[in-house]
C-alpha cells in the first residue's frame, strides 16, 4: 500500500503541478488544493492509465478518500496478476 | 402556498408553529408531512397526488435499489427510476417546448403540425425532482442507505420550507437530522425568524420594488430606449434576481430552523465573485453543487473511458451547462444562457485563469460581472430576438439621438444603490466586529441584541405594509 500511495501522489504531484504535495489514505478532495471536480476527472483517467487498469463507474463514484482508491487499485492489480 | 402571501405568513406559518410545538416530539414528523401537504395542497389542488406520488415510487425505488444493489438488476433499477423521474419532469415542463420546436421541423417538412393542450407546471416539480435523483443515486453508490421509514421518506420530499423553491438537500443530510430527533429551541425559533424576516424584507423591500424599473424597461420597444435605460435595466434585473431569491432562501432557510432542521446556503456574494466559475461556486449553491456531483461528474467519467480526459471535461461541461439554463426554463434563451457561461468557464479552465489572476483585483470582478450581466440580458428577455436587440443596444443602437430614458425613481435610485452595497461582502468585517464585541462585553451585547431586534420588528412592520399595499409578486424562481 506505501508503495501504490507513493505512485498515486506521484500522479497527483504532477497533474495539479505541486511537487510538495502529500495525500494520505484519509486524504478526500477537500484536503488537497487543486482536487476540484475538473481535475478530479483528470486525476483519475491518469491513475488509471498509470496502473494500466481500468475503474468502474460505480467503483469511482463510491470513493470516500484516496485509501478506498488504493484499495480498489491493489485489488486490480492482483486480480491482474492471478 | 407562497412564504410573501398574507394566508401564510398570518395563519399557516403561526398555526402550524404552535401546533408543531404541542406535538410529542415522536409524531413531529408526522405532523410536518402532514403541514407540507396542507402547503403544496393550497396552492396546487389536486397535483398533491402527483407530488405523493413521486413520494411513493422514489421510496419504493430506494428499497429496491438497496435490495438489488451490486446485481445486474441494480444498474437496471437506478436507470429505470431516473428515466420516469426525468419522464415526468419533461412531460410537465417541456411537452410545450418540445412540441413548438416539432412543429417547425413538421411545417419545413410541409406536414400538418401537431397540437398539445397547454399542461399546468405543478410547482417545485423541478427541485423535488432533482432531490429524488440525488437520493436514488447516493443510495446507488452507497453514499447513504435507503430509507426504510415511509415517513421519513416523505419528509424528505415535501418538507414545506424547501418544496417550492429549494434550497436542494442531500438526504444524508436530512436523514442525519431526522434520526436525531426533531428538536427546536427557543435560540433557533428566534435566529429561524430572524432569518425569514431578511428574507421577506429582501423580497418586499428590495427585490419587488426594483422589479418595477426592470419590468418596465424591458417591456418597452427596446429599439427606442438609450443605451443608459438599457444598461440601468439589466443592472437593476441582475439585483432584483439575487435579491428576490435569496430572499426566498432565507426565508427557507428560517422557516426550516423554526421547524428544526438545518437546509444548506444557496449564496455567497455571488456579485463579489472574480470569474464565471467563482460565480457558480457563490449563486445558487446547492443547484450548482448539485449538477457537479450528480451530472457533470458521471457523465465526465463516463465519457473519459473512451475519450481523453480534456475532451471528456469540455464535453460534460457543455452538456452540463445547457442542462443548468434548460432547467431554467423550457426556452432556447436559456439554452444561450447555458452556453455563455460554459464558454468562459471553459476558457477560464484552460487559458482565461492565467490572464484573469494577473489582473488588477477590480478588474478581475468587473470581467466576472460583465459577462454575468449580458448572459442575464437572455435569462430575463421575453425571447432570443428580444435578448439580441437588448444587447444591440446596450452596444451600439442606444447612443443616437431621440431615444428615451426610463427615468428612476428616487425610492427606487435609493434601493439599487443600497442593494448593490449590501450584496457585497463589505459589511462582514462590521458584523464580525459586533459579534466579537458582544461575546467579550455583556452590556454590549444586551444593546446589540436590543437594537437587532427592534431593527428587525420595523424591518417587520415595513414588509407587512408592502405585502398589503403592493399586492401579491411571484418568486422569479418558482416558475423554474
Amino acid at each position: 500500500m506505501e508503495k501504490l500511495l507513493s505512485e498515486v501522489t506521484e500522479v497527483y504531484r504532477r497533474v495539479l503541478k505541486d511537487p510538495n504535495l502529500v495525500l494520505s489514505p484519509d486524504s478526500t478532495a477537500d484536503d488537497v488544493d487543486g482536487w476540484d471536480s475538473l481535475n478530479h476527472t483528470i486525476l483519475m483517467a491518469e491513475v488509471q492509465k498509470h496502473f494500466q487498469i481500468k475503474f468502474a463507474l460505480k467503483e469511482v463514484i463510491k470513493f470516500k478518500n484516496v485509501g478506498d482508491m488504493l484499495e480498489l487499485i491493489h485489488q486490480k492489480i492482483s486480480n491482474r496478476q492471478q | 402556498m407562497i412564504f410573501n402571501t398574507p394566508v401564510f405568513l398570518f395563519l399557516f406559518l403561526p398555526v402550524a408553529l404552535a401546533l408543531f410545538f404541542f406535538v410529542p416530539r415522536k409524531y413531529k414528523t408526522v405532523f410536518l408531512v402532514l403541514a407540507s401537504i396542507a402547503f403544496y395542497t393550497w396552492g396546487e389542488g389536486e397535483l398533491i397526488i402527483l407530488l405523493l406520488l413521486s413520494v411513493f415510487f422514489n421510496y419504493i425505488a430506494g428499497l429496491l435499489l438497496e435490495r438489488y444493489n451490486n446485481q445486474a438488476a441494480g444498474r437496471f433499477i437506478l436507470i429505470a427510476a431516473v428515466l420516469l423521474n426525468i419522464g415526468g419532469l419533461v412531460f410537465y415542463k417541456y411537452t410545450g417546448f418540445l412540441a413548438e420546436n416539432l412543429n417547425i421541423i413538421l411545417s419545413a417538412l410541409d406536414i400538418p403540425a401537431i397540437t398539445i393542450n397547454p399542461i399546468y407546471f405543478p410547482l417545485g416539480i423541478s427541485f423535488f425532482t432533482f432531490q429524488a435523483l440525488s437520493y436514488l443515486y447516493d443510495v446507488y453508490r452507497e453514499v447513504a442507505p435507503a430509507e426504510h421509514n415511509p415517513v421519513k421518506a416523505a419528509l424528505y420530499m415535501t418538507f414545506f420550507p424547501k418544496l417550492i423553491s429549494g434550497p436542494i438537500i442531500r438526504y444524508s443530510d436530512m436523514k442525519e437530522q431526522m434520526d436525531a430527533g426533531i428538536q427546536v429551541s427557543t435560540t433557533d425559533v428566534y435566529e429561524g425568524l430572524k432569518r425569514f424576516i431578511t428574507g421577506l424584507a429582501k423580497k418586499v423591500i428590495i427585490a419587488d420594488n426594483l422589479a418595477l424599473y426592470a419590468n418596465q424597461v424591458f417591456s418597452e420597444t427596446t429599439n427606442e430606449l438609450s443605451a443608459v435605460s438599457v444598461w440601468a435595466g439589466i443592472v437593476v434585473y441582475g439585483l432584483q434576481m439575487y435579491y428576490d431569491f435569496s430572499g426566498y432562501t432565507d426565508m427557507a432557510i428560517g422557516a426550516g430552523r423554526m421547524f428544526g432542521f438545518r437546509l444548506p446556503e444557496n449564496f455567497n456574494f455571488p456579485y463579489a465573485a472574480s470569474s464565471v466559475t467563482d460565480f457558480w461556486r457563490r449563486w445558487h449553491m446547492s443547484l450548482s453543487f448539485w449538477f457537479r456531483d450528480y451530472f457533470y461528474t458521471p457523465v465526465s467519467l463516463i465519457l473519459a473511458r473512451k475519450w481523453n480526459a480534456q475532451t471528456s471535461i469540455g464535453i460534460s461541461v457543455f452538456l452540463a451547462f445547457v442542462t443548468i439554463g434548460l432547467w431554467h426554463g423550457a426556452a432556447w434563451k436559456f439554452v444561450v444562457f447555458g452556453l455563455i457561461h460554459a464558454t468562459f468557464i471553459m476558457w477560464e479552465m484552460t487559458r482565461g485563469n492565467k490572464y484573469i489572476s494577473r489582473l488588477w483585483k477590480p478588474l478581475q470582478h468587473f470581467y466576472a460581472i460583465a459577462v454575468i450581466l449580458i448572459s442575464t440580458v437572455f435569462f430575463r428577455a421575453n425571447d432570443l430576438t428580444h435578448a439580441f436587440a437588448y444587447l444591440k443596444q446596450m452596444f451600439a443602437g442606444g447612443f443616437a439621438a431621440g431615444q428615451y430614458n426610463i427615468t428612476m425613481l428616487p425610492l427606487t435610485l435609493v434601493i439599487t444603490v443600497g442593494g448593490f452595497i449590501l450584496a457585497m461582502p463589505w459589511t462582514l468585517p462590521a458584523e464580525k466586529y459586533l459579534l466579537r464585541t458582544s461575546e467579550k462585553n455583556s452590556i454590549f451585547r444586551m444593546g446589540y441584541h436590543s437594537v437587532l431586534t427592534v431593527f428587525l420588528y420595523l424591518l417587520l412592520l415595513v414588509s407587512l405594509v408592502f405585502v398589503a399595499a403592493s399586492g401579491f409578486s411571484p418568486f422569479i424562481y418558482f416558475q423554474f
